[in-house]
């Protein structure tokens, strides 16, 4: 019934992200949104080393690009990433929104919209607050919501800061969260 | 400020604002993408703190000058001065002697100026590469506060350390600070870069068109129009452009499939086209 996860997360999550999706199988048929806190001005080299041992392709949607299932799609740097509601993605450069550009918020919330019950979103580790409110989003549109298990995080600014506003759906360590997404 | 993202409007609201906007002023944002635009809606409404949509539309209906600084704040401006700083490098080593080959006084178009930081950045580099004679710099602008703000040297504070960042990864010849003129207070651009560039008023349906341009350079301004907007807006663009002209796309724009029999990809890293 699920058409879509998308993941957020900034420090302490590329090493989450990157075994979610080494574990992920060939033939997965969802969609994978991931929106990463990054380096505004470095532009290659993230999703290659994403892609490296990836179950599934990972791809650095251009603006307008058809949203398709069995991709990862990641959020480019110095950019926002939106799911518009034609399926497709729209990028843009507003402001940074929590001091970050792509913001984990925005993507969560187009995403919501987008998606409605038939999207899973998950937070990770990470130094900001911004995701919480996404999820929330994610969780009022009905949404699953997922957060990793704080005691696992590297930091856990954003998971808590989620727990804070959103009663989630579950609280995983990062094994449980591959072993839901596998099975699903 | 940082802007909440809590506040929505609805899209009803959102289609009568603009709707508003079309009858009163005749300005047709109907084909500009629908988040990023409704976020700039919503984004405006709390700046100016009107709570509701509806007092929105009333100030929009009565006051032209209130609808001039709307008319500023829901274009989006670019975000940094020198972003990309390899597309910058590229240009000021390869593509400008490029431009020259074909043509003795090349044009170059900018069309939809909203910060100037794309129009200053290029002024900056023709001045580096004392070419400045060499090229005719035609930029459009949206409405007269904007245009004023360019002309003023105005530029927002929070975008200079990236900017001399870029400059840097640019490897300029100058401080960057050369570029501006710093005090207590703020932080101005050197107008006189801009001295010799044309300035035009783009219409009412953001589209105005050129002609013998030799390169445009509209780096991430497309991705705020629909696809219907953005493929008329590449026709207006294959038609400016003098034969074997080129185009500067942001780097995570393309063409796309329609406007593929009008560019082809020249530098893909820097998001070059060149015109069929």
């Amino acid at each position: 019934m699920y058409k879509a996860i998308i993941i957020g997360g900034s420090a302490g999550s590329f090493q989450v992200v990157t075994s979610i999706l080494n574990s992920l199988p060939q033939n997965f048929n969802y969609t994978v949104f991931l929106c990463l806190h990054r380096l505004k001005h470095i532009r290659s080299g993230f999703v290659e080393a994403l892609s490296l041992r990836s179950g599934i392709p990972v791809i650095e949607p251009y603006d307008k690009e058809s949203i398709k299932p069995g991709k990862a799609y990641l959020a480019p740097a110095n950019y926002h990433m939106y799911i518009e509601l034609n399926n497709r993605f729209a990028l843009s450069t507003e402001e940074s929104v929590n001091h970050s550009r792509p913001s984990i918020d925005l993507t969560f919330m187009t995403a919501a919209y987008a998606y409605r019950n038939k999207l899973i979103g998950i937070l990770l580790s990470g130094a900001n607050k911004d995701g919480a409110y996404g999820l929330k989003k994610v969780a009022e549109l009905g949404g699953l919501t997922i957060v990793q298990d704080p005691k696992e995080c590297e930091v856990k600014t954003m998971t808590e800061s989620a727990l804070q506003i959103t009663k989630v759906n579950y609280i995983m360590t990062v094994d449980k969260i591959i072993n839901f997404l596998v099975k699903l | 400020m940082e802007i909440s993202s809590a506040f929505e409007i609805g899209i009803t609201d959102y289609r009568k604002i603009i709707n508003t906007v079309k009858e009163v002023y005749g300005y047709d944002f109907n084909e500009f993408a629908l988040t990023s635009f409704k976020r700039r809606i919503e984004r405006f409404i709390q700046l100016f703190g009107l709570v509701h949509p509806d007092a929105l539309i009333i100030r929009l209906k009565n006051d032209i000058s209130f609808f001039n600084i709307f008319l500023k704040e829901v274009l989006v401006e670019s975000t940094e001065m020198f972003r990309d700083p390899s597309f910058w490098r590229y240009l000021r080593d390869e593509l400008l002697s490029t431009l020259l080959k074909e043509s003795k006084h090349p044009r170059i178009w900018f069309p939809f100026c909203v910060s100037g930081d794309e129009l200053y950045t290029f002024c900056i580099v023709l001045s580096e590469t004392n070419l400045k004679d060499k090229f005719t710099v035609i930029a459009h602008y949206p409405n007269e506060i904007l245009l004023e703000s360019i002309k003023n040297g105005e530029f927002k504070n929070y975008k200079f350390e990236i900017s001399k960042e870029n400059y840097e990864r640019f490897v300029g010849k100058n401080d960057f600070e050369n570029y501006f003129i710093i005090d207590k207070q703020s932080i101005k651009r050197n107008i006189s870069y801009i001295e010799n560039v044309t300035f035009i008023k783009q219409n009412v349906n953001f589209d105005n068109s050129e002609n013998e341009i030799s390169l445009i350079i509209c780096r991430n301004r497309l991705i705020y129009f629909t696809q219907t907007m953005h493929d008329k807006v590449l026709k207006i663009f294959h038609n400016s452009i003098q034969s074997s002209g080129f185009l500067a796309l942001g780097i995570k724009e393309q063409p796309g499939l329609i406007s593929q029999n009008l560019f082809k990809p020249f530098n893909i890293n820097e998001s070059i086209y060149k015109k069929i």
